[in-house]
């Protein structure tokens, strides 16, 4: 756990929302620079973990080191370690009421304390990298979902988290929009970005996800390379999971 | 020649025949020759031959009229001066034979010489209303805040207390809870004096409203935001002012001017508790003079500040709407 190497280690994670049992003692290492990606039948938990692990939704039992730290220590600032972990919904979830630019330099102004024009240039090159630099004064609805969501990644960049956590970035978005949100995803994972991916986009993963879990019922109940489980899956779950996706 | 028949009418009826604009124009013209030579005139209007006319004169008005509005190729202006003419005409029928005293009721009601170097008195109590709706307006909305903020808290120990207060404040009659302030509670030792006690009960009565209008708004924002912000690492308070309350808060505005209208009349409750309001200064003048003109003013006040004020709420709730 003190290894350097090692960004999250979840021990043994448990959460029930009363009498549903989510999550039936995950447990998994993360290291620096690795793209996991966490595919499952729907119902199996995917998103409760994620959501877990910064969390969003509070675990029931079970201990989640971020970079040796365990952040379900009493001691332990959420709202900072969640500094360092940006997070990528399924919705988009933009600030409705901000501008484009805004909605980014919104939380490294106020959690950072960044200058606005620090703010202002850091967002600027963020919007320039995920193509949308001439979307800057824009708001949210005048958007496509596509251009929704890279926005949603410049913001949860503009944080210069350590982690980030997309819960299924394009579930929500239309088919032709789909390829623009990856390609962004894509470069982030090439430039060594440590990212934990709940999606089935098979052609992204092949591509961008160093290691696969597979889920089922709370349980990680197969793990390897992409290339290991979509060909050679062994857990008769996975198999018929990916007989019907493929 | 039989397919063009299929559909057509065999005969075009009557309201056919009355629709055409030369009868339309009769009639007017014969209800008006009716008007000048067989209404009686209203100091004889007692034998029933006279009723008879005057009812058979409403009679014919009333169904020109409902042909006229229930045409549906005329115009809605025509139909307005119909109905504005309709209504100008029933009021002088009623004015010319309901046998009213119409000179004692201006005598008492519309005496507008007993106000004659009064009306600064009722201009004070207008100001004082204002200034108590101001001030309440401030406190209920201040309360409504705290109280909403802490409902989003979900701490089943807050809330029971949270919802006893608001179930118990919109329960009670607003002029109940001014009278325990100002009567009763100075037997516990707290005199808050009839302003204060004005602002305060209107402040907690109208809070209770209040809070729920803005709980109703938080609750509009999507969770969604809140998750967003705080995956960011916002915390709860920062989350609150700067994602919930800028979307909260437009949806909130028009139900919350509508209870400042509402608080507005409801300050006149304090005229019980000897508050120098409008309604108290006018119900003074009326016990000095022994005349209700006071009253009769207060509420032309009333109604003059107010109307523009529903309107406001009205083009408020508008423009949420788009």
């Amino acid at each position: 756990m003190n290894d350097a190497a090692t960004m999250i280690e979840v021990v043994d994670l448990h959460k029930k929302f009363k009498d549903l049992h989510v999550l039936k003692g995950v447990s998994t290492t993360v290291t620096r620079s690795e793209v996991v990606a966490v595919m499952g039948p729907s119902g199996s938990g995917k998103s409760t973990f994620l959501r877990c692990l910064n969390r969003l939704e509070e675990p029931s039992s079970g201990h989640i080191f971020i970079e040796g730290v365990d952040i379900m220590a009493p001691y332990i600032d959420i709202n900072k370690v969640r500094t360092e972990i940006g997070m990528v919904f399924q919705s988009f979830n933009l600030f409705p009421h901000l501008s484009v630019i805004e909605n980014i330099k919104m939380a490294p102004m106020s959690v950072r304390k960044v200058s606005a024009e620090e703010a202002t240039e850091r967002g600027m090159e963020l919007l320039t990298k995920v193509g949308l630099i001439e979307k800057a004064e824009v708001f949210p609805e005048q958007l496509s979902g596509g251009q929704q969501q890279r926005v949603a990644i410049a913001r949860a960049l503009a944080m210069q988290p350590q982690i980030m956590f997309f819960d299924e970035p394009t579930s929500a978005l239309d088919p032709e929009m789909i390829g623009e949100v990856l390609d962004v995803m894509e470069t982030m994972a090439h430039e060594g970005m440590t990212m934990m991916v709940v999606s089935h986009e098979m052609g992204f993963i092949r591509e961008a996800a160093d290691r696969v879990l597979f889920l089922a019922d709370g349980l990680i109940v197969e793990e390897g390379s992409p290339d290991k489980i979509f060909n050679d899956a062994q857990h008769p779950r996975t198999q018929e999971f990916l007989s019907r996706i493929l | 020649m039989e397919v063009q028949k299929k559909f057509m009418r065999k005969h075009p009826g009557w309201l056919y025949w009355l629709r055409r604009p030369l009868v339309t124009l009769a009639i007017t013209l014969g209800l008006a020759v009716y008007a000048v030579l067989l209404l009686p005139a209203p100091e004889k209007a007692s034998p029933v031959l006279d009723q008879l006319r005057i009812w058979l004169f409403i009679c014919i008005l009333l169904m020109f009229s409902a042909l006229l509005l229930a045409d549906r190729d005329r115009s809605e202006m025509t139909k307005m001066a119909v109905s504005l003419i309709l209504i100008g005409i029933l009021g002088w029928l009623f004015y010319r034979y309901s046998g009213a005293q119409w000179g004692r009721l201006k005598e008492f009601f519309f005496n507008w010489e007993t106000l004659q170097g009064n009306w600064w008195i009722l201009r004070d109590g207008l100001l004082i209303t204002l200034f108590l709706a101001f001030i309440s307006g401030i406190g209920s909305v201040l309360v409504g805040l705290l109280v909403a903020v802490l409902r989003t808290y979900n701490s089943p120990t807050l809330n029971l207390l949270i919802v006893a207060y608001i179930d118990v404040f919109r329960s009670i009659p607003m002029i109940v809870v001014m009278v325990v302030l100002f009567f009763a509670l100075p037997f516990a030792g707290i005199s808050l004096g009839s302003m204060l006690s004005t602002v305060v009960a209107l402040s907690l009565g109208y809070g209770a409203y209040a809070s729920e209008s803005i709980r109703a708004g938080i609750e509009s924002v999507s969770f969604g935001q809140v998750e967003a912000a705080r995956s960011l690492g916002l915390s709860r308070l920062k989350t609150l002012y700067k994602v919930i309350l800028p979307q909260a808060i437009p949806v909130v505005i028009p139900p919350l001017t509508g209870n400042l209208v509402a608080m507005l009349k409801d300050t006149a409750v304090a005229s019980v508790v000897a508050a120098p309001e409008l309604l108290k200064r006018a119900r003074e003048l009326y016990t000095s003079n022994t005349n209700p003109t006071p009253l009769v003013a207060a509420a032309l006040i009333y109604l003059i500040v107010l109307i523009p004020m529903v309107r406001i709420v009205n083009m408020l709730e508008a423009r949420l709407q788009k």
